[in-house]
């Protein structure tokens, strides 16, 4: 299971697959590398934008007869000799998993670490009916940010939207506003609100809803260094089983090195498969 | 599913609070995918610590009046009594070596 379908997690897909193993790819939409303008230090491929250079791993991927899965992971659990991954709701199953999650490690906001769980969630459909008929605040920083506030209105929470951005059009027009940012998530032992600028919003819940998710917060336990995933030099994470590759590993962030650390990531990984393959042959 | 996990009533959950020496506490909901994720974790723990900690599960839709008591803010919420007493809680989905750490901490000292 690879999680993140930027050039570090293609990269892991086509080195998986050449080894003959079954693969899938689960990303949060548009990696990075398809925003840039203009990529000059690729080798072979001299001034080309980081569109084309995305789309041109997408289809080698696809020609090897994988696509990536759009959708958002939100919690991976080793259980025993597996992994079970939280897709979309949907509990998926694996054997491996990679991480190419990309670099976005989110900042985060003042009160958030000590009142996670305490009225700070990062999941509106995993805790919203605890908050029915209190209130929240939704700080919409995703693009499936709307989609999780209007389904919290739905289930009869009293929400508050929050955004640096315009408003979304797909909002309910039932949920109010506000632009801005949240400075700070208030209360000592669980939430009592958050503050906006100089306006303090009343609220039990308040849901930081971002497009990318601190690796540790994905998975327990996993070891960080400077808001960098730890691994070896085969790609190997603090958790048995689990590799990283790409620019969720640390500096530089470049797509020859999310390319190369992909392949090794793949090729580990392949590596660890057959290791379990033939631990499994011997018990039984 | 393992026969040893629980699924008491308030007040049976009341009674095995004050009668059982380690209480091992899953807070859970239906709709709530990671509880469903670290449900195979918490019957191995049953199995696994058999004899030596009771295990029961909560279902804050059906038993809310404990959710509120022990102020469940989200869930998978795992909490360890020893005779009545709180003595551990980890909130969110956790590893099965969380819990067992958690477990094995209050076995020494008993």
């Amino acid at each position: 299971m690879i999680i993140g379908a930027g050039p570090a997690g293609l990269s892991a897909a086509v080195n998986a697959l050449t080894r003959g193993k079954t693969v899938r790819i689960l990303s949060g939409g548009d990696p990075f590398l398809k925003k840039a303008e203009r990529v000059d230090n690729y080798l072979g491929l001299y001034h080309v934008s980081g569109e084309e250079l995305m789309a041109s791993f997408l289809e080698h991927v696809k020609a090897m007869g994988v696509e990536p899965e759009i959708g958002r992971v939100v919690n991976i659990l080793p259980f025993g000799d597996k992994f079970m991954v939280n897709f979309n709701s949907e509990i998926l199953q694996a054997k491996t998993v990679i991480l190419a999650l990309g670099a976005s490690s989110p900042k985060p906001i003042p009160g958030e670490g000590k009142l996670l769980g305490r009225g700070v969630s990062y999941c509106a459909t995993c805790d919203g009916m605890l908050y029915r008929g209190k209130e929240a605040v939704v700080y919409g920083q995703s693009d499936g940010a709307a989609g999780e506030a209007n389904f919290l209105h739905s289930i009869g929470v009293k929400v508050t939207y929050v955004t640096a951005r315009e408003r979304p059009a797909e909002l309910s027009p039932h949920i109010p506003y506000l632009r801005g940012t949240i400075a700070e998530i208030l209360g000592s032992k669980t939430v009592t609100g958050a503050r906006v600028g100089d306006r303090i919003l009343e609220a039990q819940g308040v849901f930081l809803l971002r497009n990318s998710i601190a690796p540790d917060t994905l998975m327990d336990g996993l070891e960080m260094k400077s808001g960098f995933v730890v691994v070896n030099s085969a790609m190997e994470t603090s958790i048995p089983g689990v590799f990283a590759c790409g620019d969720c590993t640390g500096k530089p962030l470049q797509v020859s090195k999310a390319v190369g650390e992909g392949l090794i990531a793949g090729q580990q990984a392949a590596k660890h498969l057959d290791e379990i393959q033939k631990e499994e042959k011997e018990y039984v | 599913m393992s026969d040893l996990v629980l699924h008491p009533s308030v007040e049976a959950f009341d009674r095995l609070l004050e009668s059982e020496p380690l209480l091992l506490v899953d807070f859970w909901a239906t709709w709530c995918t990671p509880c469903k994720m670290i449900a195979p974790v918490i019957e191995q723990l049953a199995d696994q610590y058999a004899g030596k900690v009771t295990v029961v599960k909560v279902d804050i839709d059906e038993h809310a009046s404990l959710a509120d008591r022990y102020g469940i803010q989200m869930i998978p919420t795992v909490l360890l009594f020893h005779k009545g007493s709180l003595v551990g809680r980890q909130v969110g989905m956790k590893p099965a070596g969380v819990y067992e750490t958690m477990i094995e901490e209050e076995l020494s000292v008993r």
